[in-house]
């Protein structure tokens, strides 16, 4: 082990003086370690080699566009995390607002069929329950004119009218009743009012 | 003094947002990034691959970088955590067989231009893979790059006593080695 340091020393020029003549005698007196020094000497000489090898200078000239390229993909990788989650959220919102949609136009859709293919049992119950909380134009708005003999069988049953003769009952919208009320003269109103308070209707 | 000067203003000129600096100090330091990595991997392919890190870990970090010891050193010790990582990462995958063997990664392609002695360069390459990873690192450094022990203390970090007695097992088992082979 001391040898070795010695030896190491040695081959690095670290040793000088008095200490460098003492091992060159001992050098020159072991064959053994002559040799031993020479074949140290031998192995750094052929790593000496490595040290001016001759390479491609493509390589080299390639390791910048190379590593230019790679952080381009890397930044189109990192944004694309960001941009998956931002298309999924897209879908997501699309399909919300489509599904509103749909159900919005079902709902007004299922209303007209209701209306429009009740028959007349299905009608009667559905004036019971709903007219009481809707205008007799948004009642009426949508009927087809098919039911409007029904509407007045409806209104003589509920009234008692049918001891009356079925001709002075008028269909009339609200807009329609105001024009004949136009066209009629005070007096002509007046005379009307008077025969109506004084008629029975029971 | 001017070559840690000029660093300074490359990295300052690179953390202000000037790319062509950033290339100056690759063009500078990438001769020296991949013949440490070859040496210590052994081939063309893992020194490739840890090139590639080293500028990567440089991209990202040269703006926290404070000038506390030299650019190389710093750059040093990238090349080399990462050549000793890639060599631990490679012995795992062998024992797994989960990589290709060395003379596989050998007969990839390579760089050298020097067919006369492109054979012999592999021979010592083929060596220097053989002894213990903290050994090659001084060698590498001291018999092949020529530098001091000093200037490998303040690379490696370790005491120069130590780093004597490295260098010195490492000599005598490459010779070894050597001469078995002749």
């Amino acid at each position: 082990m001391m040898n070795d340091e010695k030896i190491r020393k040695y081959i690095e020029g670290e040793l000088s003086g008095e200490e460098l003549i003492n091992f060159e005698k001992e050098i020159n007196n072991s064959s053994e370690l002559k040799r031993e020094i020479n074949t140290y000497r031998n192995t750094l000489i052929q790593f000496g080699k490595l040290k001016n090898v001759d390479a491609e200078g493509y390589y080299f000239t390639n390791i910048l566009p190379r590593f230019r390229e790679s952080i381009s993909k890397k930044k189109q990788q990192e944004f694309k995390p960001l941009f998956a989650v931002g298309s999924v959220v897209l879908i997501l919102i699309a399909l919300v607002v489509i599904f509103i949609i749909n159900n919005k136009q079902e709902v007004i859709e299922d209303e007209q069929i209701t209306l429009q293919q009740l028959d007349n049992e299905e009608l009667k119950t559905y004036l019971n329950n709903y007219s009481q909380d809707i205008t007799t134009s948004q009642l009426t708005e949508n009927i087809p004119e098919e039911y409007d003999s029904l509407f007045n069988s409806m209104i003589v049953s509920e009234l008692n009218l049918s001891k009356y003769p079925g001709d002075y009952l008028v269909d009339v919208t609200s807009n329609e009743f105001n024009n004949i009320l136009d066209e009629l003269s005070e007096e002509e109103i007046e005379g009307l009012y008077n025969s109506l308070i004084k008629e029975d209707f029971n | 003094m001017t070559e840690i000067n000029n660093d300074h203003n490359l990295v300052e000129r690179f953390n202000n947002g000037d790319e062509s600096a950033f290339n100056e100090l690759v063009r500078k330091y990438q001769q020296r990034i991949y013949w440490h990595a070859r040496r210590m991997t052994g081939n063309h392919l893992d020194a490739d691959e840890i090139v590639q890190e080293v500028l990567l870990v440089m991209f990202k970090k040269l703006k926290d970088f404070k000038f506390r010891s030299s650019l190389y050193t710093w750059i040093y010790t990238i090349t080399s955590t990462r050549s000793i990582n890639l060599l631990r990462r490679r012995s795992v995958r062998e024992i797994f067989s989960l990589q290709d063997s060395e003379a596989d990664r050998a007969a990839d392609s390579d760089i050298i231009k020097d067919l006369e002695n492109k054979e012999e360069i592999k021979r010592l390459e083929k060596h220097l893979q053989k002894i213990p990873i903290k050994q090659r690192e001084v060698f590498i450094l001291r018999a092949i790059d020529g530098l001091s022990y000093e200037e490998i203390s303040e690379l490696t970090g370790k005491s120069v006593g130590g780093l004597k007695s490295n260098y010195f097992h490492a000599l005598k088992k490459i010779t070894g080695m050597m001469q078995y082979d002749e």
